[in-house]
């Protein structure tokens, strides 16, 4: 750029200098926008934004009959412990096992909140306490949560959570307590940081990697990419929730 | 009929019961408020904000702080309940947090010579996580894998003692 200037006409004038100066300002700045946009960081004070999709494929066939991994990956993320009372434990991911009695084949899927871009349960709470952030992550705001539990039933995936007994020892990243419905937060705490969701992190753990997170709306995704190599499905795509989870294989 | 001397007794009586009575209740009010211990920060002597203004209005950035977090994704420290508790968090001998809402520690001395509950804490942590807060820290994100030893290595120094 130094080079150009020096090989382009004489400045003659203080007008003409000046808009030299800044195109060559403009064009060294280029490069530093470039890594930000690579590095995608978002600073703690970024707010969240509707430019960001947040969603998962969830690959079928490699998701594993009996493996529990991403099910124990976020009950000790979130410190969800049961009372060994099935019916009105928390839980906030659950495997599913699906069997085609026609042909005899099995299909073995984790089922949460589906992070829909039309959450019927954020239409049906009173309070407003459910609700969809920005960037589509579908939240219990606890604070103004009254724990009427409309949300469950309005809930076509039965991904929500009451929680009836007082807590203790809660996570300080993810507070939870007696008297308010929950379900999975798609680890925005660490979605914020720019880290993949516990349940995520398991499954690779466990050497299946079955589960890809990624921005929707960011078309280099490796969700974006792998949604679309790939034929997937939505569960329930009839009621037209449009929900950030989908699956493969399925 | 009673005279006017045992009138003025009574009175004097009366008066002397007054008179104690009123110094009893300020020795009382007195002892209260030498009662009132609030342990210091453990990271400096300066809050947030000024600290007559946090003593009245603490709730009111809480409640802002929480809102902006919650609902839009701001993750800055400044006036979030975790750096409260992180700043004002006592350990005991034995190095261990001691929850911010026992009896004497900051958040509860405060609340109960006020009468006010707190209902922070029924969903809330009362201390800091002990390890994962290490992990899952901003400064050991942005400094990497020296500052996470050295952090490590210090908090075990801590446990230790």
């Amino acid at each position: 750029m130094a080079s150009n200037e020096k090989e382009g006409a004489p400045v003659n004038t203080r007008r003409e200098f000046l808009v030299k100066i800044s195109a060559a300002g403009a064009l060294t700045i280029t490069p530093g926008l470039f890594l930000y946009k690579v590095a995608e960081a978002k600073s703690d004070n970024e707010l969240a934004s509707a430019n960001k999709r947040w969603g998962m494929l969830i690959d079928t066939a490699r998701c594993a009959d009996g493996c529990n991994a991403c099910v124990e990956g976020c009950n000790k993320e979130h410190g969800l412990t049961g009372h060994g009372r099935e019916a009105t434990d928390a839980q906030w991911m659950r495997k599913v096992t699906v069997t085609d009695k026609s042909i005899g084949k099995t299909i073995s899927l984790p089922i949460m909140c589906q992070h829909c871009e039309n959450p019927p349960c954020a239409d049906v709470c009173p309070t407003g306490a459910s609700f969809k952030r920005k960037d589509n992550i579908v939240l219990v705001d606890k604070h103004i949560c009254i724990g009427c539990r409309y949300c469950m039933m309005a809930c076509p995936y039965k991904a929500r959570s009451f929680i009836h007994e007082e807590l203790s020892n809660q996570k300080s990243y993810s507070p939870r307590g007696k008297g308010t419905v929950e379900s999975c937060t798609f680890c925005v705490h660490r979605v914020d940081q720019d880290k993949q969701p516990a349940c995520v992190e398991a499954c690779n753990e466990s050497g299946h990697k079955a589960i890809v997170f990624g921005d929707m709306k960011d078309p280099n995704s490796e969700l974006s990419v792998a949604l679309k190599t790939s034929s997937s499905r939505q569960i329930r795509a009839d009621l037209g929730l449009n929900p950030g989870v989908r699956y493969k294989n399925f | 009929m009673p005279t006017t001397k045992t009138y003025l007794s009574k009175i004097k009586t009366a008066l002397s019961l007054l008179v104690l009575n009123i110094a009893f209740l300020s020795t009382n009010v007195y002892a209260n408020e030498n009662s009132l211990i609030i342990p210091e920060a453990t990271k400096g002597k300066t809050c947030v904000e000024p600290i007559p203004e946090m003593r009245k209005n603490h709730m009111e950035y809480l409640l802002h702080k929480r809102d902006l977090t919650m609902h839009e994704g701001q993750r800055t420290k400044k006036h979030s309940l975790k750096e409260c508790i992180s700043c004002h968090v006592k350990k005991d001998k034995v190095g261990e947090y001691i929850s911010i809402n026992k009896e004497g520690q900051f958040c509860q001395s405060c609340h109960s010579y006020a009468a006010v509950s707190i209902d922070c804490f029924g969903c809330h942590a009362t201390k800091p996580d002990a390890k994962l807060g290490i992990l899952n820290s901003q400064n050991v994100k942005n400094k990497g894998i020296t500052s996470l030893i050295t952090r490590l290595q210090k908090t075990a120094k801590s446990t230790d003692e």
